[in-house]
């Protein structure tokens, strides 16, 4: 209550405080005079509507003041998107009026569409905001330092920025080994404050960053830290299995295994997955299961096979039409894409370009319909032949953004298909070894280890029998296993 | 028309190529002799499921709202029972608690038939006919000890998915009769509770209670009946 109370008041401050700036404007004739009134009073729909009577044609509308006093108006009338593209493409703030830029920095540092890089500053706007860190390329520890001392160099207040840098240290810095900086970069990441990347994705990747260490403990326990609720969870138990196998507990990797195998997420399971299962398979000579999973792999993964070359092929696939429909509404997430999630390349919902297309697509669309009201309102006026253009541009270039996704999808679907190949190969191999195992190998005539004891339990933990003919939601992740190991001669002549 | 060719070249060449895996795929596993063989070397791995309770019994206070009716006790009246419970859970496995119940008792069809019957006698002039004594308890106030020795879950419409214990219950206490008389009372039983959420339960109970009341009138008032009592009982609790 006490929260909600001072954001109100907040909120009417700023207000308060944004709705008195703007003596720049002119007001000369009555038509000026009224539009500043109405920006001085925020009623800046009507101001949109009158800006072509008051400055439409006036020096002052053509001026950069102009444009980014019209830029403001769209921002603030339901197209953020067009407002900061028209602002950053046709302004630079030292040609501006200081109020202007006091103004708009304050917008830009609270802008999603800023913070999230749907729309990247450039030029003078970049020493205000810097949204661009797709340039930023790392390649050895000297680029690490310079990038460390950059991030430090970004005011405290900025923690977004920031963290633009700390996590392309974060995500480059492994490819060259240099994993105590990425570690270093994450957990400054962790202590920021940041609202750019989600808290799930910067533990999974120090989990990862950590088993690239080979500090197995450490992953695991942060792998843990994934929530169940999160997109990244299924992905984490796959590399806790994996996790496991290097650690060679082989009655923990198959506990966790039997979770990303199970039928509840037969849509969302990569190749991998089950390619991950008869490894630890052959490793325990359990060459039933690994038959087994072979099986279920090809009943699971026929269809998606088939969706990702229709998709790599084609350009789309039976459900892509769908698919796309439903992110534009609800946005681009695996709640959204629902039970046809397999109809989508893996990572999909982690790709920026998609990501970025698709949302940007969703931003456009939404003005598209605040772009057409606005032209309606417009025509009592007289009409406003900036809104159409702006409703003809923005059609143009959702459609634009609705190819590149595609393509995006198309592409990803063929990286897709290579992982299939190469799944597909190292599951033959596994195969022949069984073979060759099953013709040759002595050792299967002779005895497996005893199983290992069950773990004690307490009052506090529940143990049930483990059936495959029914999965209970709650007992993911919490299946535990024994498993024997291959048997060998040697054991049996004991 | 070279560009041509190559693309035509091209997308042939990913047919091939994307056909190559759906027939990649179906070669796993394909010699059924060789898998018939594996089948038969089962290492016999063994799994189960160990997951946590969902909920938290450790010194946790539960305190619930009890409806509940008696059977078997006199045989012309019936009870139902309204009151509260409070339970202190030690552990998943045990817990101790106190219930007050607020008895409300009324004739039943055969004690209806009965005292009609003999209101009629005694309006037509007879004067040997009796009416039975009734003494039915006022209100109970029990401390009991709960004992959780097994546990489950089930699917509740497939809504969700809540963990519950069947447990034992023992108790001592009192019972304020009609009469104006205080007796002790016992009780034992066996009961279900359902952990619906992290602070809602639920709970069901039958049990047997155990009293004296005193039924009888004139010189033999001091005289006392033993009852022998099933109570069915539910509870909403919330666990604090």
């Amino acid at each position: 209550m006490l929260r909600t109370t001072a954001l109100i008041i907040l909120s009417f401050l700023t207000w308060q405080a944004a709705a008195g700036n703007f003596d720049f404007l002119p007001a000369q004739s009555g038509a000026e005079k009224e539009f500043r009134a109405m920006m001085e009073s925020g009623d800046f729909k009507h101001a949109a509507l009158a800006w072509g009577n008051s400055f439409g044609s006036t020096a002052f509308g053509q001026s950069q003041d102009g444009t980014a006093v019209w830029a403001y108006l769209l921002y603030q009338n339901g197209l953020p998107y067009t407002g900061l593209q028209t602002l950053i493409q046709f302004t630079q703030p030292k040609q501006l009026n200081p109020s202007l830029v006091k103004l708009w920095t304050i917008e830009l540092k609270n802008s999603p569409l800023i913070q999230k890089s749907y729309v990247i500053t450039t030029g003078g706007w970049k020493s205000i905001v810097f949204n661009d860190s797709f340039t930023i390329k790392i390649r050895s520890k000297v680029d690490v330092a310079r990038q460390f001392a950059y991030a430090q160099k970004i005011a405290a207040d900025n923690p977004n920025q920031r963290t633009r840098v700390l996590w392309q240290i974060a995500n480059q810095a492994p490819q060259f080994n240099d994993v105590d900086s990425a570690l270093k970069a994450l957990k400054l990441i962790k202590e920021s404050g940041q609202t750019l990347i989600g808290s799930d994705l910067v533990t999974m990747t120090q989990a990862r960053v950590l088993y690239q260490k080979g500090e197995l403990d450490a992953a695991l326990n942060t792998y843990q830290q994934i929530p169940k609720s999160s997109d990244l969870w299924l992905d984490a138990v796959e590399e806790r299995a994996w996790t496991h196998l290097r650690k060679e507990d082989y009655d923990k990797a198959l506990g966790v295994t039997t979770t990303a195998l199970t039928p509840v997420f037969a849509s969302l399971a990569t190749p991998e997955t089950f390619f991950l299962s008869n490894l630890m398979s052959l490793r325990t000579c359990d060459y039933k299961r690994l038959f087994e999973t072979s099986e279920v792999f090809k009943t699971r993964q026929r269809q998606r096979l088939q969706d990702m070359q229709e998709l790599a092929s084609k350009g789309s696939n039976r459900l892509t039409g769908t698919l796309l429909a439903r992110f534009e509404k609800n946005g681009v997430s695996v709640a959204s894409a629902g039970p046809d999630v397999g109809a989508l390349p893996h990572g999909i919902f982690r790709d920026q370009q998609f990501v970025h297309a698709i949302e940007t697509r969703r931003i456009l669309l939404s003005e598209i319909t605040a772009a057409g009201t606005l032209f309606e309102d417009a025509k009592v006026l007289g009409g406003n032949r900036e809104f159409d253009a702006i409703l003809s541009q923005n059609k143009i270039k959702a459609e634009r953004l609705k190819q590149l996704a595609t393509q995006r999808a198309s592409k990803m679907a063929q990286t897709d298909l290579k992982e299939y190949r190469v799944i597909l190969n190292k599951m033959h191999i596994l195969e022949a070894e069984v073979i060759e195992r099953l013709h040759l190998d002595d050792n299967l005539k002779g005895e497996r280890s005893k199983l290992s004891k069950n773990e004690p339990t307490n009052s506090d933990t529940l143990v049930f029998p483990y059936t495959t003919a029914e999965v209970w939601m709650d007992e993911l992740d919490n299946y535990e296993a024994r498993v024997k190991d291959c048997p060998t001669l040697k054991g049996a002549s004991l | 028309m070279k560009h041509f060719s190559l693309i035509l070249a091209a997308l042939f060449t990913f047919s091939a190529y994307a056909g190559d895996l759906t027939s990649e795929m179906d070669a796993l596993g394909a010699n059924r002799d060789l898998m018939k063989k594996a089948r038969a070397i089962d290492p016999e791995n063994r799994m189960r499921v160990v997951q946590n309770r969902e909920v938290d019994r450790h010194w946790r206070l539960e305190i619930g709202l009890d409806l509940g009716i008696a059977a078997g006790g006199d045989p012309y009246l019936d009870s139902t029972m309204l009151g509260g419970q409070v339970d202190l859970h030690i552990n998943p496995r045990w817990s101790i608690g106190g219930r007050f119940y607020n008895i409300n008792n009324s004739l039943n069809s055969e004690g209806k038939k009965v005292f009609d019957e003999a209101k009629a006698r005694e309006n037509a002039g007879d004067k040997t006919g009796t009416v039975p004594g009734l003494d039915g308890a006022k209100n109970k106030v029990l401390a009991v000890i709960n004992w959780y020795p097994i546990y489950g879950k089930m699917s509740i419409f497939d809504a969700g998915i809540s963990q519950f214990d069947l447990y034992l219950l023992g108790g001592a206490g009192t019972t304020k009769l009609n009469s104006g008389y205080n007796e002790a009372l016992i009780t034992a039983g066996i009961g279900a509770g359902v952990w619906l959420t992290k602070h809602i339960s639920t709970r069901l109970e039958a049990r047997w209670e155990g009293y004296k009341d005193h039924p009888y009138r004139g010189a033999d008032s001091n005289l006392k009946r033993d009852v022998n009592e099933t109570i069915l009982a539910g509870t909403i609790g919330f666990l604090l």
